[in-house]
């Protein structure tokens, strides 16, 4: 008990102190890097002179197939362009040619012959030519997928590929010597028709909700041995993201060990305190309701027959103890007679006998108690008032 | 951010650490105790029991082994307390008086109780009784085996012994069936009805007359040993109480003042005295007589009727009716005389009051609003109880265990004709004695030694 509070009050002397310190002893963070990008400022004649040659085409709304791009006319790149190990697959590939003017018709096909052939562990996904979008490297965080399509037609229209972006003004080339090009993406309002099945998927056939509701895990039998377990080393980092920086993994394990050592100070001090196995084996779980109770009282009532009780007995208030199984059958060798009040020694002792038989003959199938509170009803005792079975 | 997010963690280990330490304790103490429960109502319905044939032991002993068992079940389930299950739906049979009971055959037929025993019959004609008692439920017998031994014309007797053991042990108070009643048996019209003292088994079997009917004879009264009868005859031309000795059957006078009325004697609890009413003109009072010495005494001195004294068990009072206030009432006073309480306070009449032999009831007869009833209270007249209603019922009895009371009912009109009831304290059970004739004025005596 002491050690707790100990641990108590250590705790809360810890919160106050790095509440009120804590500020000291943390590393500042180093600011984020401010990003700085150049604007050109531009006259009203300039932007409506831009406004006009941009207008989009008539057939903009559709997408033009693309054309497999002459093997001929492809500039063969640098492995080494491709197979630096820090390059992010690009969405919009490269230009064909640093020094070309890409022909905005043919400049969005993916670069052909890629050579793969990096050295790095992580293979570069092979690109074919004749299905550009079935072999496109998975890009988790560029777009998300396209959820179930709710809109029934006589036709299956798959989602279109993510379409590269087709620029109209010219674009200098991209310098190769960037590590990473920007992305740039911006909504098509119209691309292509919607999306549809030909089936509908109801939510009876694919449940879209959870199928099971997560339960709070019992209290853990053994919090030592857990301790134990959260201060060894977590195989975690070979998971992690590589993008994530280190710190943060640093942190959050300097952050599970003191949760572990925690955890481990105050099982250690529980298992000092509780030496004596007096904790019940089963969570205690809530007391038993009202109806629990009148269930249980019932059924005793039903089999505590006063008929044949002495008129002394009748006289006589008893209190029996009983201790249960499991079951919920009474261990019949443990039914006493804990006191007796109204009567005589004689009129107790009978009146026990009436009980006794009651407690038995009814509990031989089971009294109707949650075993989830066997803790409550582990002991029971019964008051057995004969006044209002007496003769009136 | 991740400043916060370092924060949330400290303060996570910390709420942790508080958590387990706070909750050490009450984890501990977390054992809540015994469940307690009040049972206040239960059911009232005979006890099932299990009475299979004593087993005759000897070729002799069987007419007796199955007259006994009769007598035993005939005993147990007249009480209303008991119901036999029939042999024909036992599981088990019981062929050995030593072999181990089968519990779980017993409890299949819901049996809560269970008698087994066999009778045995020695070269001299001796009957030789033993039996055990069975608590099912508690899968033990309750007790020891008895043992009991008598000659064959005793072979009732026997009986009603085991049954009032089994009755004791199972019930927890005494039992009354090995006890006679004396009573007056009557024949003839109403108008002109033949009286005489007569004797039998509470059960009405082994009926003896103790006097002959020449003379009017009424409320006789066993003696607390029950060798003695009281009784009040008319042998002399007016009432006058007599003793019998029921062993001899042989009458005495009592000294009393011969052209004096005396009438409703009733031994006192040690036998030594008695108390009775003595009427001299209009005016009746009550006497108390020890009977070795014939001294009277002078217990009451009112110029009302009281009659129908009833010791108390231990001696010291004496519950009686007077009119005293004006109408039949009960009251109680010491045994030797002084100031009387009145204890009914309820509208009609009461009257022939007894005191339980457990000294904690008073019955008595009431009149109300043109019926009678038998009815108990408590001796401070609290509890006032009434078992029986008819046209006419009186003359309450105790049975020794003080749970059973009999009485006279009377039927009406020309033909009517009287017969013994008995009734649980309880209201139920009233059932009728049986006797061979009409029948009036019972008294139950003590449990026979």
């Amino acid at each position: 008990m002491n050690a707790g509070q100990y641990i108590s009050g250590a705790g809360h002397l810890g919160l106050i102190a790095y509440m009120l310190f804590g500020g000291l002893f943390l590393r500042p963070e180093r600011p984020e890097d401010v990003s700085v990008q150049e604007v050109a400022l531009i006259s009203e004649s300039e932007f409506a002179a831009m406004v006009e040659r941009s207008t989009a085409p008539e057939n903009f709304a559709e997408a033009p197939q693309l054309q497999a791009p002459q093997t001929e006319a492809a500039p063969d790149v640098s492995p080494t362009q491709e197979a630096s190990p820090e390059s992010t697959p690009p969405v919009t590939p490269p230009p064909d040619a640093p020094d070309a003017p890409p022909e905005p018709q043919t400049s969005v096909t993916p670069p052909v012959e890629v050579t793969p052939t990096p050295p790095t562990p992580q293979a570069e996904p092979e690109i074919s030519l004749e299905d550009p979008g079935a072999n496109m490297p998975d890009i988790p965080d560029q777009r998300p997928t396209p959820r179930p399509v709710p809109r029934i037609s006589d036709q299956v229209v798959t989602a279109p590929e993510p379409q590269p972006e087709i620029s109209e003004a010219p674009v200098e080339a991209a310098n190769q010597d960037s590590e990473s090009p920007e992305v740039v993406e911006e909504p098509v309002e119209e691309a292509a028709p919607q999306e549809t099945t030909t089936e509908i998927v109801t939510e009876a056939d694919r449940p879209s909700g959870m199928t099971s509701s997560p339960r709070p895990k019992s209290r853990p039998a053994n919090l030592a041995a857990q301790a134990e377990a959260a201060r060894e080393p977590e195989p975690e980092p070979q998971q992690q993201p590589q993008e994530q920086p280190r710190e943060q993994p640093q942190q959050a394990q300097d952050n599970t060990d003191a949760v572990a050592e925690a955890a481990a100070a105050a099982a250690a001090a529980l298992a000092a305190e509780s030496a004596t196995p007096a904790a019940p084996e089963r969570p205690t779980g809530p007391p038993l309701t009202s109806g629990e109770r009148e269930g249980m009282r019932v059924a005793v009532s039903q089999c505590w027959n006063v008929g044949a009780m002495s008129t002394e007995a009748m006289r006589t208030t008893i209190t029996v103890g009983v201790q249960m199984n499991e079951d919920g059958t009474p261990q019949n060798g443990s039914i006493k007679l804990l006191s007796h009040s109204g009567g005589s020694e004689a009129g107790a002792s009978a009146a026990f006998e009436v009980a006794r038989r009651a407690i038995i003959r009814c509990g031989a199938s089971g009294f109707p108690l949650p075993v989830e509170k066997y803790a409550h009803w582990r002991n029971i005792e019964m008051t057995f008032d004969p006044e209002q079975m007496r003769y009136k | 951010m991740k400043r916060l997010k370092t924060l949330g963690l400290t303060t996570l280990a910390c709420a942790f650490a508080c958590a387990l330490s706070f909750g050490a304790a009450p984890m501990q103490a977390q054992d809540p105790g015994p469940l307690k429960l009040d049972i206040t109502r239960g059911v009232i319905e005979p006890l099932p029991l299990a009475l299979p044939d004593f087993i005759a032991e000897t070729p002799q002993a069987a007419e007796y082994a199955q007259q006994i068992s009769e007598v035993i079940a005939a005993d147990l389930v007249g009480t209303g307390l008991f119901r036999e299950i029939p042999s024909s739906a036992h599981i088990s049979q019981v062929t050995n008086f030593s072999a181990p009971v089968s519990y779980a055959d017993w409890k299949a037929i819901n049996a809560q109780g269970l008698v087994t025993g066999a009778v045995g019959m020695d070269a001299s004609g001796n009957l030789s009784v033993k039996f055990r008692v069975f608590d099912i439920y508690a899968e033990a017998p309750l007790g020891s085996g008895l043992q009991l031994g008598g000659s064959t014309t005793s072979w009732r007797r026997i009986a009603h012994k085991v049954a009032d053991v089994v009755y004791s042990r199972i019930t927890g108070e005494g039992g009354y069936f090995d006890s006679r009643v004396v009573f007056v048996s009557e024949t003839g019209p109403k108008n002109d009805r033949l009286k005489r003292l007569a004797v039998m088994d509470y059960d009405g079997a082994g009926l003896q007359y103790l006097t002959d009917d020449n003379f009017i004879v009424f409320a006789p009264r066993f003696s607390p040993t029950g060798d003695r009868v009281l009784y009040t005859s008319y042998e002399n031309g007016t009432p006058q109480i007599m003793m019998l000795d029921v062993g001899t059957v042989t009458r005495t006078r009592l000294p009393v003042p011969a052209e004096a009325v005396t009438f409703a004697p009733r031994f006192s609890p040690d036998g030594q005295s008695i108390v009775y009413s003595m009427s001299t003109g209009t005016n009746t009072d009550l006497y108390r007589m020890d009977i070795a010495t014939g001294q009277n005494v002078r217990l009451t001195s009112t110029p009302a009727i009281e009659t129908a004294p009833s010791f108390s068990p231990d001696g010291s009072q004496i519950v009686f009716e007077s009119d005293r206030s004006g109408t039949q009432q009960l009251y109680i006073m010491p045994a030797n005389g002084g100031e009387a309480r009145r204890i009914s306070a309820g509208k009609g009449r009461y009257g022939t009051p007894v005191w339980s032999p457990r000294g904690d009831l008073i019955a008595f007869t009431k009149q109300n609003q043109g019926r009678f009833h038998i009815g108990v209270m408590r001796t401070d007249g609290s509890e006032e109880r009434l078992l029986t209603a008819s046209f006419l019922d009186e003359g309450p009895s105790w049975a020794p265990n003080g749970r059973v009371i009999m009485f006279t009912r009377e039927s009406q009109g020309a033909s009517g004709a009287s017969a013994l009831y008995s009734v649980d304290i309880s209201g139920r059970n009233l059932k009728r004695v049986p006797t061979n004739a009409g029948a009036s004025d019972a008294a139950w005596s003590p449990l026979l030694k």
